[in-house]
């Protein structure tokens, strides 16, 4: 009997320890943010699209006279909502296209990851001011687009990759470790994943559960309705005259087809709260919802909807698994020999690594090692004479088509590399690498502001050498 | 770097560093709150029971201030006939009318489409409201004088505004099945008049915005 009262009286007590940790341990422990990085560019992507649209007719949109007079909008919001508010509520009609071309450019900002922590707020101001000033030309995408805004902003974490801030800072980490070679000619660039950060772990998981929350109220209210237990209810969403975008009418023809899809989504949407948290049934899930994002969009037109679930979906998909579809599995994946002695080159090689997504690129310096030992065709001569690379594969590649390379696997440098694709480009760009190559700076200190790296004072003495230095004339 | 002590990954700067207790209690505090208020709005939409509703009425101030509070119900009910709001506009100088549909059919980008299909909506509603108010008059709604003055300043010379609702029907399933039985190989007809309710009339409205 005692030990029964002394277990019913250390119950609470252990209960509540258990809570807290469990609660810490779901909330405070560090995430990696690429997953949320990638979701500020879907949803930034598709803030600045509704902003775009909204633009073809602003005036009928947030004009004084438009659809929805701003005197009715004010007369509801004092009845309804008077703690709604807006920026557009006090723009004249006159300033409609500035203002619009202003929130186009911080939703830019924003998608890109420029100033991120700022743009993030701004990007929700933007879109709860243009739902509240345009409130019945609203429907779902709106509501979810303003929730994950909500959250990225308010956590401030999504700048944390996948931005133009973060290859920024480690640009400038870069450049001053590349201007601190190791004797061995590598240089230790921090590595491409971000760090895990307790600020990203709690936007993924306030998305998450905003998820679960969206998906689980949507299937539960679907048993009220004897559609969804007949299994014809998703025949309306087939056969509806005003969205359809194809004819499914034929779809009739087949009812036990039809019932599929019915008991299929409703299955989904109830039982995604409880089976997304379990790892090995989450994959299944989430393919799961994105047939059902994929129907919804072509069978309805909702598109923009069904890409602002999906996006907010890659808060359950693994950071790692996701920088290794860009990055493959095996880092590195190519070592790149430049030349150590070119400011250029070591500039160059800073801004490419402060791109590079996990290691995909082992930088050496080639004036202090044997490049024999990278390769064994590769010789100093004709490494001075242009940038080599040797893939993870053992192909070597040089000069323009080694900097095409690199630039088709760093991410935000992937639109450059497109440009070999245009007929002539290749020619041109052959001299004009040889050009450069052959007019690049050499043995001088570095002084401007563009690479602004100095050497170490250990390598004056390779630095003092006359300027410009013929390739193929580099004397150890 | 590892932590020797329980292996877990430590970050190695500090934007990953633990946070303080006060840290940890205070977004503790606000994700408490907010989630609370979520999932009261999702729970307080109708039909609730009176403590759903009243621990969603709680929350309302805090809802509006951020754009949530929503119900997050789609599609609860089988698909819903769409309403189509057709505006007929009369010019003073003898121009012959001019009809707008809301939503207009083939516009581009999907979206604007959408935006449209949504406006045709709310307008639906208000005037169903002021139907049912005690004016017992759908021309009383104010989005349809809204609606009309935008439509009479967009217009220059515009007279009078007609707006008529009607719902676009989902056909019944077995209706379709007939058609497609009737022998006539083609796609059913969704835009057959049979596939639409009567017009309503929600008013006729100056274009001086009165």
């Amino acid at each position: 009997m005692r030990r029964f009262l002394n277990g019913l009286a250390s119950y609470p007590g252990g209960l509540a320890r258990s809570i807290a940790e469990g609660w810490r341990r779901f909330v405070f422990e560090p995430a990696d943010p690429t997953s949320l990085g990638l979701i500020r560019v879907a949803v930034g992507t598709l803030l600045t699209w509704s902003l775009f649209v909204y633009g073809l007719d602003l005036g009928a949109y947030f004009g004084r006279n438009g659809w929805m007079n701003l005197d009715v909008v004010e007369l509801f919001r004092s009845e309804q909502s008077k703690y709604s508010w807006s920026f557009w509520f006090y723009v004249p009609d006159a300033w409609l296209r500035p203002a619009w071309l202003a929130c186009l450019a911080v939703s830019v900002a924003f998608t890109l990851g420029i100033f991120s922590r700022t743009t993030a707020v701004l990007a929700w101001v933007i879109a709860v001011s243009s739902a509240r000033r345009a409130p019945i030309s609203l429907y779902g995408f709106d509501n979810i687009l303003s929730t994950w805004l909500l959250y990225l902003a308010a956590t401030g974490a999504s700048g944390q990759a996948a931005s133009f801030d973060r290859f920024l800072a480690r640009w400038k980490t870069n450049r001053a470790e590349v201007a601190r070679r190791r004797k061995d000619g590598r240089w230790t660039a921090p590595g491409g994943a971000p760090v895990p950060t307790i600020s990203a772990n709690i936007g993924l998981r306030l998305i998450q559960c905003h998820l679960v929350l969206i998906y689980g109220m949507s299937g539960l209210a679907k048993f009220k309705d004897v559609g969804w237990w007949d299994g014809t209810a998703i025949w309306g969403t087939l056969a509806s005259g005003e969205f359809r975008l194809f004819d499914l009418t034929w779809l009739a023809a087949y009812p036990l087809l039809i019932n599929a899809m019915t008991h299929g989504a409703l299955f989904l949407e109830t039982l995604y709260p409880v089976l997304i948290w379990v790892k090995p049934i989450r994959p299944l899930m989430l393919a799961g919802v994105a047939a059902m994002h994929l129907g919804i969009g072509l069978t309805l037109g909702l598109f923009e909807f069904s890409a602002a679930m999906l996006a907010a979906n890659l808060a359950f998909v693994s950071g790692p698994w996701l920088r290794s579809l860009v990055t493959g599995l095996e880092q590195p994946g190519a070592r790149v020999l430049y030349d150590g002695a070119c400011p250029r080159c070591r500039a160059s090689m800073a801004f490419i690594t402060a791109g590079d997504p996990d290691r995909m690129v082992d930088p050496i310096d080639l004036t202090v090692v044997d490049v024999t030992t990278i390769h064994p065709s590769l010789t100093r001569e004709a490494c001075i004479q242009a940038m080599h690379i040797v893939r993870h594969d053992g192909k070597v590649e040089s000069g323009y088509e080694a900097v095409m390379t690199l630039l088709s696997w760093v991410p935000p440098m992937k639109p450059f590399a497109l440009v070999r694709f245009v007929p002539g480009v290749s020619l041109v760009g052959r001299r004009v690498y040889a050009w450069v190559a052959s007019t690049r700076p050499r043995d001088g200190t570095c002084t401007d502001e563009v690479c602004g790296i100095h050497p170490p004072a250990g390598r004056e003495m390779d630095e003092k050498r006359p300027t410009p230095t013929q390739p193929g004339k580099v004397v150890r | 770097m590892i932590n020797g002590k329980n292996g877990t990954i430590t970050p190695a700067n500090s934007s990953g560093a633990p946070w303080p207790l006060w840290a940890r209690r205070l977004a503790t505090v606000a994700i408490l709150f907010h989630a609370a208020a979520v999932v009261a709005g999702a729970l307080g939409a109708s039909p609730a029971s009176s403590l759903e509703h009243e621990v969603a009425t709680f929350f309302e101030s805090y809802h509006q201030a951020i754009d949530q509070g929503y119900s997050y119900r789609y599609y609860s009910t089988a698909f819903p006939p769409t309403p189509v709001v057709t505006a007929t506009l009369s010019f003073a100088d003898g121009r012959p009318d001019k009809v707008v549909r809301l939503p207009e059919r083939g516009l581009r980008p999907r979206l604007l489409y959408q935006r449209q299909l949504a406006l045709a909506h709310g307008l639906m509603e208000d005037s169903e409201a002021a139907r049912r108010g005690e004016a017992h008059d759908a021309s009383q709604s104010r989005w349809a004088h809204s609606f009309a003055t935008h439509l009479g300043k967009a217009n220059p010379g515009c007279k009078s505004v007609e707006l008529e609702i009607k719902m676009h029907l989902v056909p019944r399933i077995e209706r379709v099945r007939h058609l497609m039985e009737q022998g006539d190989s083609g796609p059913v007809d969704l835009d057959s008049d049979e596939f639409y309710s009567d017009p309503q009339l929600i008013g006729v409205f100056p274009c001086d915005a009165s």
